[in-house]
């Protein structure tokens, strides 16, 4: 079974609000036929006093204008006799997407999702403590502060080690936590920097419907920052296998990502870009709430990653 | 013909990709739409003043569509085109162009182009051109306490070609 057909079933499932609302989206994302100079054209034709039906001299031969394809929205104005190679370079170029990096907007504040090859390889030093991330993963700002070794978010690099009431003191908003019965109580609460541009990550170790993160003894974990319309900003780089599926959690969009490794950066509004780091190899799943941006990065399935989404107050 | 020409200027697009729907060849639909803005010049003696130009203006592109179609068989090829990576600024929900998955956009543009002629206009008035119930009734010439029920059973086939993962040609 094709994943374009696992794909298809997905949606196929989606209540008729939801399968509604994505019809309405793909309406704007269909690479449409436009024509050019239409007005002038049905100008000429009703000047000439042609019967209907007939096509003008002037009409053959004109230009199609294909809209959408390329950067910044430039249209191609070509001549009929290159419009199907035209279509057919436009069409490969959306299938090339693994290999040549191009930006996909999700319509998530602050996220942005750039479809390409994995960025080069930086290799960990030395021999990691318990909840390693695996090979492969871009170099990470700094140490986590208040660990120990037997911390499970310890090598994660997640920034400091806190209590519920300190993360929810040092950001202004309130933090988001999962009430599913065994979610409720995070083995660890870690925070990244202050203010609205902090990172609060909760980490549970794996259990019982929490699968260890391949190279990990991680269960779940999950981030949430303030995903600002303004200026902050997170990129995914997937890998040519990465799957995105888009989902609903609690009537907000989110996206479902599966398949590979990813890198994570994201940029924050007067502090210049900066980089966040790999934390997991499992799958990710990233939507909104209230103005929070989460992430939910698991070994567990979709469904399960749905549920512990939804459960999120 | 100063007048007419701004309505062709506001209306080309969806005249065009109505016509695209049905047609389901790029340079059928471009001539489709053009015939059809002549022919609604010529039939403004018989437009209804203060009816909605729209509706009427896309029963005729329709139509002119069907006629010149000359592509019988072919599969409608709903791209999807990728979007640019705006400004984090226009992040906002309205100007979302590439909101869909890729995969996931893919896989629901084939089904509905795989859809019959009947439920691919239905669908794309309502949806892809937002076009109102009363609106979708008299483009399509049916009653308005029809739009509902045709809608509805189109739905039903796309959740169907969607079940059954139909693939573009």
């Amino acid at each position: 079974m094709s994943e374009r057909r696992n794909s298809t079933r997905h949606l196929s499932a989606s209540s008729d609000a939801d399968l509604e609302a994505l019809l309405h989206q793909l309406g704007q994302s269909i690479a449409w036929p436009t024509a050019d100079d239409l007005a002038a054209r049905v100008r000429d034709r009703l000047g000439e006093g042609q019967p209907s039906g007939a096509v003008p001299p002037a009409a053959r031969g004109r230009s199609l204008r294909i809209r959408g394809f390329g950067a910044r929205g430039l249209g191609w104005s070509l001549p009929r006799s290159r419009l199907r190679r035209a279509v057919f370079l436009a069409v490969a170029a959306v299938v090339l997407v693994a290999t040549v990096a191009v930006a996909l907007r999700l319509g998530l504040p602050g996220i942005g999702i750039t479809f390409g090859p994995l960025p080069a390889v930086t290799p960990t030093e030395s021999p990691a403590p318990v909840g390693s991330p695996p090979s492969g993963l871009a170099p990470s700002p700094g140490p986590s502060v208040g660990a120990s070794p037997a911390s499970v978010g310890a090598a994660l690099e997640l920034g400091r080690l806190v209590t519920l009431d300190e993360a929810q003191a040092a950001v202004d908003w309130t933090v988001a936590q999962p009430s599913l019965d065994g979610l409720r109580a995070p083995a660890e609460i870690w925070l990244d920097g202050s203010g609205h541009t902090a990172l609060v990550s909760f980490v549970w170790g794996a259990g019982t419907d929490r699968p260890a993160v391949p190279g990990s003894n991680v269960g779940l974990l999950l981030t949430q920052f303030r995903g600002s319309v303004r200026g902050d900003r997170l990129e995914k780089t997937l890998g040519p296998s990465s799957r995105v599926v888009p989902v609903i959690v609690d009537r907000e969009r989110g996206f479902w990502i599966e398949g590979a490794l990813h890198t994570v950066s994201y940029a924050v509004e007067g502090d210049g870009p900066g980089q966040d780091r790999v934390r997991l190899a499992g799958n990710v799943l990233i939507w909104t709430r209230d103005g929070l941006t989460l992430r939910l990065e698991t070994a567990a399935d979709k469904a399960r990653a749905l549920e512990v989404a939804a459960s999120v107050r | 013909m100063d007048a007419y020409g701004q309505l062709v200027l506001r209306y080309q697009d969806v005249a065009v990709r109505t016509a695209y729907v049905v047609a389901r060849d790029a340079s059928e639909a471009e001539d489709a739409a053009q015939e059809a803005f002549v022919k609604a010049y010529r039939a403004l003696d018989s437009f209804r003043a203060g009816s909605p130009f729209r509706p009427w203006l896309l029963r005729i592109v329709a139509n002119e569509a069907r006629n010149r179609r000359r592509s019988a068989g072919r599969r409608l090829n709903l791209a999807i085109r990728v979007a640019e990576d705006r400004p984090s600024s226009d992040a906002a929900p309205s100007v979302e162009a590439a909101v869909l998955a890729r995969e996931a956009s893919v896989g629901l543009a084939a089904a509905v182009a795989a859809l019959g002629e009947d439920d691919r206009l239905v669908i794309s008035y309502r949806y892809f051109f937002e076009l109102s119930e009363t609106e979708m009734a008299d483009a399509l010439g049916i009653p308005r306490g029809t739009v509902k029920s045709r809608l509805s059973r189109a739905m039903a086939r796309l959740r169907t070609s969607l079940t059954d993962g139909d693939e573009p040609e």
